[in-house]
């Protein structure tokens, strides 16, 4: 508990001392919060601060950060996507059917990866196309994707032991995990999406004002449109990852990935109003999460207490954020 | 007929205010009498909203006194002034349109028709029953307000209003979104009304309503009392000529001759059979667009941008069917919207991404990746060109003030180097010094040869800078003049149908 109070106390006292600089502190508050972290389990926790488990920490971030930075594009153009967790399981199931159906490892993994591209072109085009909120529109995604994996599947796992496809999940590649390249290439291509492109540009203009951005010549439904293809093509890789993770495709997997995922935006200092944040933050959000589960995990904490803890941070956050923006918006 | 009292219900006495690079009133003074409509007259920006923002409780005069029936008082905020029975009927209804109307009228006073917190649903009806009586309005209280006409909404406001002992309203443009028979249904309320002895001020542009109803009235400009007096004491011409007062101003840009080139921009309007059945732009033209709020310039000017208008459009001769602001934008047609917070800037961006948004696809390298360098450049660029004063092209443009603000809207689209460029009320909002700075950049885009149309409230700036202005009311073009031959009196005749 000692450690939670410790970070909120250094979020929040900073910026009363600089007040110019609160831009500044809102942009570093998730890694000052990340560093401390790391700090405190550091010193308290016996066994975090060791190669093997740091790996193994990053090795179970990855699936969430590269959801959570497909869902960082979406929450900054001020959406939201709550169907990733069925959709993670639903990708591995179809992936799995292809790979036995085929025997070829790459048609599976791209049939997977196809599936999540459509399913969030689906999401798309109800939320741009016809205007209909992306809560209850992902909402209904969430039911159907899961459904339709237990469909496809009839509710069993299935497994496959041999393939090269393994090597995705459980592979490694210049002393780090297979998982943990794709998370880090992830975030660099979507750092550089949002940081140096025109639709970068785009989706933080209509996070900012929709109106504005129609006005401006935007095409508003296309950017919407377009963040959710690629939220559903990040989580079929996510998918992949899980699927030959597990060596198995498993239709109840990915159960409340969406909260994590939108847990890691938020903590990562995106607004979840739209049109503020940044891929990097969202990277800190999922490793905070993940080292928060591990310290727990190594001090032996209950995992029905962690959630809980998890929720408390969640909050935080959300407080947090809100005291930064109004304190931006006093500065005019 | 109850005979009036003998103090005022209301006087306002030497009352200042002034926000940052305006004094918005000066030194004004006004009494209301019980059972009296005062018409409260003025230009846009003449101090009439600033003078209902005190009396409503929402600004603080910065001098004067306020006696609210002989006893010196102040007005700390909204509630203040309903309790002090002042009850202000705005412009936009504040209304819940998803409620009912019984809702609508005991809505926070719930404890006058319940007990312990629960709601008789029937003693609340009946309560608003009797409200609407009082006005003789016949509605069945639980029909849901968002199903009326705007005119019966305004009426229950009054009831509301009424039902709160008020004994002053105030009402800011009543009729802009009324008909014609619920304008007249409306003046009949208000007779009624002050024959019960409450007292009314009536914000209007409408000279004619000012003239039917009115006892007294008042007339600002530029924030000062410039007339005022029993309404029998003035003519039309003599309020028009008060609200006007002088010859375009020094800070308007003297009139030049242009060279017009070709026809640019040509629109089949329907909307104005009385000049043409076209409203049309040259090349090096500013063509503006006069008319009261609600005429339909913005809604007009904004449907053109995108794609709402029926008629054909031809640009440069080829007809063009714009269908939205993105293809407009690439056909060369840009709008700087009236709305700068919501629909011209984004507030919460920094300058440069406001700036550089109209022009990513031109400045973007393959697969539509950008240079921050020359991202940057533009900006710099536009920056110097209309002297944007900010401390950096980083910095939000919600931290500008509003005249640099306005600048940045409109530096979004020079960028552009869009060939038709419409202007919504580029001015509103802005203090002398932007102004001045803005009049020239719509001058220098003319010389550059782009056609500008400029929507505006304000006359004289209209005056100065068009070469012809078009007239609108109640949706319809009525008339098109050539600036040069036209005055004020004639365009505000035109604009409010005298």
């Amino acid at each position: 508990m000692s450690d939670r109070a410790t970070v909120s106390a250094t979020i929040a006292r900073e910026p009363s001392k600089h007040r110019d600089l609160t831009p500044l502190i809102a942009r570093l508050a998730p890694l000052g919060a990340l560093f401390l972290l790391i700090l405190v389990m550091a010193a308290f926790v016996p066994g975090f601060f060791t190669v093997h488990n740091l790996t193994n920490v990053a090795r179970q971030v990855s699936i969430n950060a590269i959801i959570a930075s497909g869902m960082t594009l979406i929450i900054i153009t001020g959406g939201i996507d709550l169907s990733v967790g069925s959709l993670v399981a639903l990708t591995g199931c179809v992936a799995m059917l292809a790979l036995n159906a085929t025997d070829s490892d790459v048609l599976g993994i791209l049939a997977g990866i196809a599936v999540g591209g459509l399913a969030g072109a689906m999401n798309g085009s109800l939320v741009a196309f016809l205007r209909l909120p992306a809560f209850v529109v992902t909402l209904g995604g969430l039911t159907i994707f899961r459904g339709l994996a237990l469909t496809i599947t009839e509710g069993q796992p299935i497994v496959r032991f041999e393939g090269a496809y393994k090597w995705l999940g459980q592979g490694v590649l210049l002393g780090l995990p297979v998982p943990v390249w794709a998370m880090i290439v992830v975030v660099i291509c979507i750092h550089f999406l949002l940081s140096r492109t025109t639709f970068g540009a785009h989706v933080y203009a209509v996070g900012g004002s929709e109106t504005a951005a129609r006005l401006s010549g935007v095409r508003v439904p296309l950017v919407k449109f377009m963040t959710y293809v690629i939220g559903g093509l990040l989580t079929g890789l996510a998918g992949m990852i899980l699927m030959a993770r597990l060596s198995s495709a498993q239709p109840a997997s990915g159960e409340m990935f969406e909260l994590d995922a939108i847990a890691a935006v938020v903590l990562g200092g995106t607004s979840l109003s739209g049109g503020r944040g940044m891929v990097w933050g969202t990277l800190i959000g999922a490793l905070i999460i993940g080292i928060l589960n591990n310290s727990l995990n190594l001090l032996g904490v209950s995992s029905f207490y962690q959630l809980v803890a998890k929720g408390l941070i969640i909050l935080l956050a959300v407080f947090v954020d809100q005291w930064l923006r109004q304190r931006l918006a006093s500065q005019v | 007929m109850v005979v009036p009292q003998a103090g005022p219900i209301l006087e306002l006495v030497d009352v200042e205010k002034s926000y940052p690079g305006v004094r918005a009133l000066k030194a004004v003074s006004l009494r209301l009498q019980a059972g009296e409509v005062h018409a409260l007259v003025g230009e846009n920006g003449a101090g009439k909203s600033t003078l209902v923002k005190i009396l409503g409780g929402i600004e603080q005069p910065d001098a004067g006194i306020l006696r609210l029936a002989g006893a010196t008082s102040t007005l700390a905020s909204p509630l203040a002034a309903r309790r002090a029975g002042i009850a202000v009927i705005h412009q936009e209804l504040t209304l819940l349109p998803q409620m009912t109307i019984a809702e609508n009228l005991l809505l926070g006073r719930e404890a006058l028709v319940g007990r312990c917190g629960i709601v008789s649903p029937s003693r609340r009806r009946r309560a608003a029953r009797a409200m609407l009586e009082r006005i003789g309005v016949g509605r069945d209280p639980d029909t849901t307000v968002g199903s009326l006409p705007v005119s019966e909404q305004q009426l229950v406001e009054i009831a509301r209003a009424l039902s709160e002992d008020a004994k002053v309203i105030l009402m800011d443009e009543p009729t802009a979104a009324l008909t014609e028979v619920e304008a007249a249904a409306l003046f009949a309320k208000i007779g009624e009304l002050k024959a019960t002895g409450v007292a009314i001020l009536y914000v209007s542009h409408r000279l004619d309503e000012v003239m039917r109803l009115a006892d007294r009235i008042t007339v600002l400009r530029d924030g000062a009392l410039v007339a005022q007096g029993a309404a029998a004491t003035f003519t039309v011409g003599e309020i028009i000529t008060a609200m006007v007062g002088r010859t375009i101003a020094d800070h308007y840009p003297r009139r030049e001759p242009r060279r017009l080139g070709e026809l640019l921009l040509d629109v089949e309007e329907p909307a104005a059979a009385a000049c043409g059945g076209r409203v049309w732009l040259r090349a090096g033209e500013i063509v503006g667009v006069a008319g009261l709020i609600g005429s339909g310039r913005s809604e007009w000017a904004n449907a053109l941008f995108s794609g709402g208008l029926k008629g054909e459009i031809r640009l440069r001769g080829r007809v063009v069917r714009p269908k939205s602001p993105h293809h407009s934008r690439q056909l060369g047609i840009g709008l700087v919207p009236g709305d700068r917070k919501v629909q011209g800037l984004f507030s919460d961006l920094s300058v440069r991404e406001n700036l550089t948004i109209t022009v990513l696809d031109r400045i973007s390298g393959a697969l539509g990746v950008l240079h921050p360098s020359r991202l940057a450049e533009v900006a710099r660029a536009l920056i110097a060109r209309l002297a944007i004063r900010c401390p950096s092209d980083r910095v939000r443009v919600g931290t500008l003030s509003g005249g640099n603000q306005q600048k940045v809207a409109m530096a979004k689209w020079l960028a552009r180097e869009s060939d038709v460029l419409i202007l919504d009320e580029p001015t509103r909002g802005v203090d002398i010094g932007a102004k001045e700075e803005i009049y020239r950049l719509i001058l220098q885009m003319a010389r550059d040869g782009k056609a500008v149309m400029l929507v505006s409230s304000e006359v004289p700036e209209l005056l100065s800078l068009s070469d012809r202005i078009y007239v609108m009311r109640k949706g319809q073009f009525v008339d098109a003049v050539d600036a040069g031959r036209s005055s004020q009196e004639q365009l505000i005749a035109l604009a409010s149908g005298e």
